[in-house]
């Protein structure tokens, strides 16, 4: 098991660096002069020439790309053009909402999705079942910036109970809590509706393993087996699903962010590409990048772990 | 001589012989049982009809200014209502599904035709293999709306850009799914015989292997047009896409945004729009997908 999980952390490497190239990329292979949009189109050659020399973009192309590597390893991602703060102060100060929203989007989704697929497969072509797969197929087609602004209009403005926007106050505070009950279920909608179909699928073909029939074969309670026999075999690609999908709602959290006017890397980043910010633009990208390929580690390893038919070969 | 495709699973391209005929036919007849496909396939045409024919069925020119008649709900002389411009927001949503369904389109196109290629190459020449899969997982290694902020970061925003992000995201999801059917198809005896009787690689690959790979790629791509009209509305949405006062769904929402209180109809109309040809795309999709490649379709 070890082994794996280095060899697996070795492949890492070459896909963090192509990330790293490609995040890199972005203000290099942008139409125009950066220093040019940094500094104006008025300004004078000598002011242009002195910022170029200061981001270090007069020295060879592979210079740069090794000063923007060491200075990433570091945590040194340069300064907000905007704020003139550095980038990865600015990630860490949002960081925390975005964490906050995914997490609990996931939480909602697995708590919801997952018994949803399991009613559905033990009733299979039932009203239930029919039902829950109708809401799959809604909630993968539904466009989330539209449902939360459906959302926004039944229950803050038209029924008040819950803020239109921002935060207010801390998470364990009423108060606080109420603005992310939109967010995080506008969030949840895709991930719920995707784990409850793949929990059914998995239910379904586990359902009907020979061990399962052996199992009801004893006289066991059809819960229990269920329960104990088929749902613990069933989750395992649904792990492996809810994993991929954490790092998903990281990228999704940039929709709910905006609309709900929460001040979380996603905003952050919209903000950087309305404002021309590239420092944080590529910061945002390359921690989210970062983020994402982790979980899929983790999430991999995580796997071979709890199933043990997994060769570690 | 002149060597033929081997028959493949699913459909043939029309016309070819009699058991191509046939199989079409028997393809019509278990995709017409699939009820929620042919849904779907209603959906997709009623909307699809829209954008060819929508400046006939546009009731107002869907740019046009009519401030006296600004956020009017919906009504006889305007059936969804107007904006806050006063433009007939019907009108707006006919003209929209070209932009949208064009999008849904072109983005999927440009992904599936540089996915196969990538996959085709991969799956077939073994030293392109690692080289190619490791920049695919480069390109996973970002959610798909990060991916399109960077895309569009560097291009800047417009709608030629948006379908150039969309796309850019579906590549690695077709090169893995041609790799893999390359890879099997490539061991067979057919290819074998093929090579033998003097067959090139690009004939090889793209009369005999391209063929097979065929079914998956047009299931795959019934779903990913949906979703590419989606993550077109979302970058529209956040202001990264078509530009005003041209008419775009996603567009049309967050405008509709700033009047939820006075007039919610400019905000829930595009939207609904955007959900019921996403939903259409899903049901055929899964509807093909249960036809077409049975292995892969969910319990």
């Amino acid at each position: 098991m070890t082994a794996y999980i280095i060899r697996r952390l070795l492949t890492l490497i070459p896909t963090l660096l192509g990330v790293s190239l490609l995040v890199f990329s972005i203000t290099r292979l942008t139409p125009g002069d950066p220093v040019r949009q940094i500094v104006g189109p008025d300004a004078p050659q000598q002011r242009v020439d002195e910022v170029r020399q200061q981001l270090g973009l007069d020295q060879p192309i592979l210079v740069q790309y090794w000063k923007f590597l060491t200075g990433a390893v570091r945590g040194d991602l340069g300064r907000s053009l905007l704020t003139r703060q550095p980038v990865v102060r600015e990630i860490r100060d949002r960081l925390p909402v975005t964490l906050k929203i995914a997490t609990i989007s996931v939480i909602i989704a697995v708590a919801i999705g997952i018994p949803l697929g399991v009613i559905s497969a033990a009733r299979k072509y039932s009203a239930v079942d029919t039902l829950a797969t109708l809401f799959a197929i809604g909630g993968v087609s539904m466009p989330l910036f539209w449902f939360a602004i459906m959302a926004i209009l039944l229950f803050s403005i038209r029924l008040q109970w819950l803020p239109v926007g921002g935060l207010h106050g801390p998470i364990w505070t009423l108060e606080g809590m109420k603005a992310y009950v939109l967010p995080c279920i506008t969030l949840a909608l895709t991930p719920i509706a995707l784990i409850a179909r793949l929990t059914r699928s998995s239910m379904l073909e586990v359902l009907d393993r020979e061990y399962v029939t052996v199992a009801r074969a004893k006289g066991l309670e059809e819960r229990r087996v269920i329960i104990r026999h088929a749902l613990r075999n069933a989750l395992l690609p649904v792990v492996t699903f809810v994993g991929l999908q954490y790092g998903f709602l990281l990228g999704g959290a940039v929709v709910t962010e905006t609309i709900f006017a929460l001040p979380g890397v996603g905003r952050l980043a919209i903000t950087a590409i309305n404002q021309r910010d590239y420092p944080v633009i590529q910061g945002v990208v390359l921690m989210v990048a970062m983020i994402f390929t982790m979980i899929n580690l983790i999430v991999d390893v995580l796997y071979a772990w709890l199933d043990p038919r997994i060769s570690y070969a | 001589m002149r060597d033929q495709a081997l028959p493949r699973s699913g459909f043939d391209a029309p016309g070819v012989s009699p058991l191509a005929g046939a199989r079409i036919a028997r393809f019509v007849r278990r995709f017409s049982r699939n009820r929620l496909a042919m849904v779907g396939l209603v959906i997709i045409a009623i909307f699809l009809i829209m954008a060819i024919f929508a400046p006939w069925l546009a009731p107002y020119d869907p740019i046009a200014q009519d401030l006296p008649a600004q956020l009017q709900p919906p009504s006889a002389a305007h059936w969804l209502g107007t904006d806050d411009f006063g433009r007939d927001i019907l009108s707006r949503i006919i003209v929209g599904s070209r932009v949208s369904l064009l999008v849904g389109v072109l983005a999927t196109s440009i992904g599936a035709t540089c996915g196969t290629c990538i996959g085709l190459a991969a799956g077939f020449y073994r030293r392109l293999d690692n080289l190619l899969m490791r920049i695919m997982d480069i390109l996973l290694a970002f959610p798909s709306v990060v991916l399109a902020i960077a895309v569009i970061a560097v291009l800047g925003p417009s709608l030629f850009n948006v379908m150039i992000a969309v796309g850019i995201n579906s590549i690695p999801t077709y090169a893995r799914l041609v790799r893999s059917t390359t890879l099997s198809i490539k061991e067979k005896e057919f290819v074998e015989a093929t090579r033998a009787l003097g067959s090139g690689d690009s004939r090889i690959l793209f009369r005999h292997i391209l063929p097979n790979c065929l079914n998956p790629i047009v299931v795959y791509s019934t779903l990913q047009l949906g979703t590419s009209i989606l993550s077109a509305s979302i970058l529209s949405f956040l202001g990264l896409g078509i530009q005003p006062p041209n008419p775009e769904w996603g567009q049309m929402v967050n405008a509709g945004r700033g009047w939820l209180r006075d007039a919610p109809h400019i905000a829930t109309f595009p939207g609904l729009a955007i959900f019921l040809v996403v939903m259409g795309f899903n049901l055929l999709g899964d509807g093909l997908r249960d036809v077409l490649d049975p292995r892969t379709s969910r319990a």
